[in-house]
């Protein structure tokens, strides 16, 4: 071969890699926060006020969007985050793999919606045996904390989809064009500074819808 | 030719009888203590009521609230049910199925019958409150119940009684017979070499009271568990006042304990393995304990896992996400 021939052919293969659009998988990572330091089993036991035993979490609806609402991403499957196995969920399968979305949508729970697809009810996550099944009126528990608070026993059991206590939570966040890692904080903080007066929250109620809105509202998405 | 008659007949009813006995249960099996020709009328009228939270005084909780189907109708995860306004019982909820091998219920035996039973969470005041002529109003000006409860038990059929009877109905449905020990029973599957030296173990460790093929005698039994002193839970003793029940419960059945975590009567356990720490290490000596207890079952770690194998084997999938089980629709 030539030499003409072989800069010919670099050339072309230089010229069709700068050609490839750069797409990057937007990586999502979701924390509970407690004091400003990422929340696990083990770090709760050093706090003499606050000993945790159980924190399970849903995550479901995750979507990315682009371009004024229109979807980009199918949904991904709901994922349950339980402390006593792994302390971050992270996202960053093919449902992740977009171009710089805009938006992003989640829930903090588990809908009816969720509930009523036939791909994700009983299965994965939402298997029955991960002990957060409610009942076939209430769906699942959302988030269920356990433990020990100011030296008294405290079950949390937030859920519940129908009104007029639904805590289901949907959370909305503008993404920055210019990043693809991102961070979903929920800070507890101001749960545990508003604890319930009764400890013992085991159905959906005012309590259970309140507590769950905290944490909503404490919810940071932090992008790298 | 009449004689040809007869016998054809009676062998077209020996089939019959066979096929349903077959399709309800092994024919390994005991036969059950109460009658299995159940009414699919009151069986769907059951169905209706053991979901519907309406038979909570302020229609909050229903049975499937203790009792939910994917975990072979008892609750999971948490060590002892909860009731109406977030109350939390005393023990954990019995899982319900093979009731009709039954001939008492409830940890310490209170109930003698499964109707007596089903009123028992009913009324009472941390579990769902109910008052009997209150939920016989609700039902009453429900289209929905009318219409089934007229359905199974003809007209103006909506009394105490035969609410009892439906719930007892679809109870008697909750067979399970179709875990993996199951097939290989009925020489459709075989052990693997560790469920195989688990199910040796079983046979000369544990048999003698969680007896094949129902793994339970349901006999009452101390099999050693150190007193919660916050419960103060001393099982059959609180109903017959005889010392010699003390610490007395009921023997739960071993199957489906992949889904029926934590376990014991006030769900102390959360694992297979801290139960075997118990028979190994931890049982607490007293004049009614299981006499065959009295040494503990000492295991290598190895017979622990081919044990823990085996009992794996008793989980039935089948009849945990059985449709018919699950909460009906409208």
């Amino acid at each position: 071969m030539s030499k003409a021939w072989k800069w010919l052919l670099i050339s072309m293969l230089c010229f069709s890699w700068q050609a490839q659009p750069t797409i990057y998988k937007t990586e999502l990572k979701v924390i509970p926060y407690l004091g400003g330091e990422p929340l696990s089993l083990k770090s709760v036991q050093a706090n003499q006020s606050l000993h945790l035993t159980t924190f399970k979490l849903y995550i479901s609806n995750v979507l990315l969007f682009k371009k004024f609402d229109k979807e980009l991403a199918p949904i991904a499957a709901p994922q349950l985050l339980d402390l006593s196995e792994k302390n971050i969920l992270e996202y960053e399968d093919e449902n992740m793999h977009l171009d710089y979305p805009d938006s992003l949508e989640l829930i903090l729970g588990v809908d009816s919606q969720t509930i009523s697809n036939q791909m994700f009810f009983l299965k994965g996550d939402l298997d029955p045996i991960k002990g957060m099944y409610w009942t076939w009126h209430t769906g699942y528990v959302h988030l269920k904390m356990e433990g020990q608070y100011k030296q008294k026993k405290f079950e949390l059991h937030l859920g519940g989809y129908q009104g007029p206590y639904s805590s289901v939570q949907s959370l909305h966040f503008a993404m920055d064009k210019n990043k693809h890692r991102y961070e979903l904080r929920l800070h507890l903080d101001a749960l545990f500074q508003q604890f319930p007066d009764d400890p013992f929250i085991m159905s959906p109620g005012r309590e259970s819808a309140r507590l769950m809105q905290l944490l909503a509202e404490n919810a940071e998405l932090y992008s790298e | 030719m009449k004689k040809a008659a007869v016998s054809f007949f009676l062998l077209v009813l020996l089939c019959a009888f066979n096929l349903r006995r077959d399709s309800l249960f092994p024919d390994y099996w005991p036969e059950p203590r109460v009658s299995l020709s159940l009414d699919s009328q009151k069986i769907a009228l059951g169905r209706f009521l053991f979901y519907d939270p309406i038979l909570s005084r302020d229609s909050s909780v229903s049975c499937e609230s203790c009792h939910s189907p994917y975990s072979s109708f008892t609750h999971i995860d948490h060590a002892l049910s909860h009731g109406i306004d977030n109350q939390i019982g005393t023990r954990n909820a019995p899982a319900l199925f093979n009731l009709a091998w039954q001939s008492h219920f409830m940890w310490d035996g209170i109930a003698n019958s499964l109707q007596e039973q089903n009123t028992q969470p009913i009324l009472n005041p941390i579990e769902m409150d109910g008052d009997m002529d209150f939920i016989i109003r609700k039902l009453k000006r429900s289209d929905h119940y009318r219409e089934l409860f007229a359905k199974a038990f003809r007209v103006d059929a909506i009394n105490e009684a035969h609410l009892l009877e439906a719930l007892s109905e679809f109870q008697l449905t909750l067979i399970s017979a179709n875990s993996k020990y199951d097939q290989v029973m009925a020489g459709k599957a075989e052990f693997n070499e560790m469920e195989r030296k688990g199910y040796e173990i079983f046979k000369t460790r544990c048999n003698s009271c969680h007896t094949e093929p129902l793994f339970s005698t349901y006999a009452f039994a101390n099999n050693g568990l150190p007193a919660d002193t916050a419960l103060n839970d001393l099982g059959r003793y609180s109903l017959t006042l005889n010392p010699k029940d003390s610490f007395l419960f009921k023997i739960p059945s071993l199957r489906n304990l992949k889904y029926t975590f934590p376990y014991m009567h006030d769900g102390r356990f959360t694992s297979l393995y801290q139960v075997l720490d118990h028979y190994q290490f931890g049982i607490a000596f007293s004049t009614t304990l299981a006499p065959v207890l009295k040494n503990g079952i000492h295991l290598s770690s190895n017979e622990r896992t081919e044990l823990v194998a085996f009992l794996l084997t008793l989980s039935d999938e089948a009849f945990v996400f059985k449709p018919e089980h699950a909460a009906p629709r409208n």
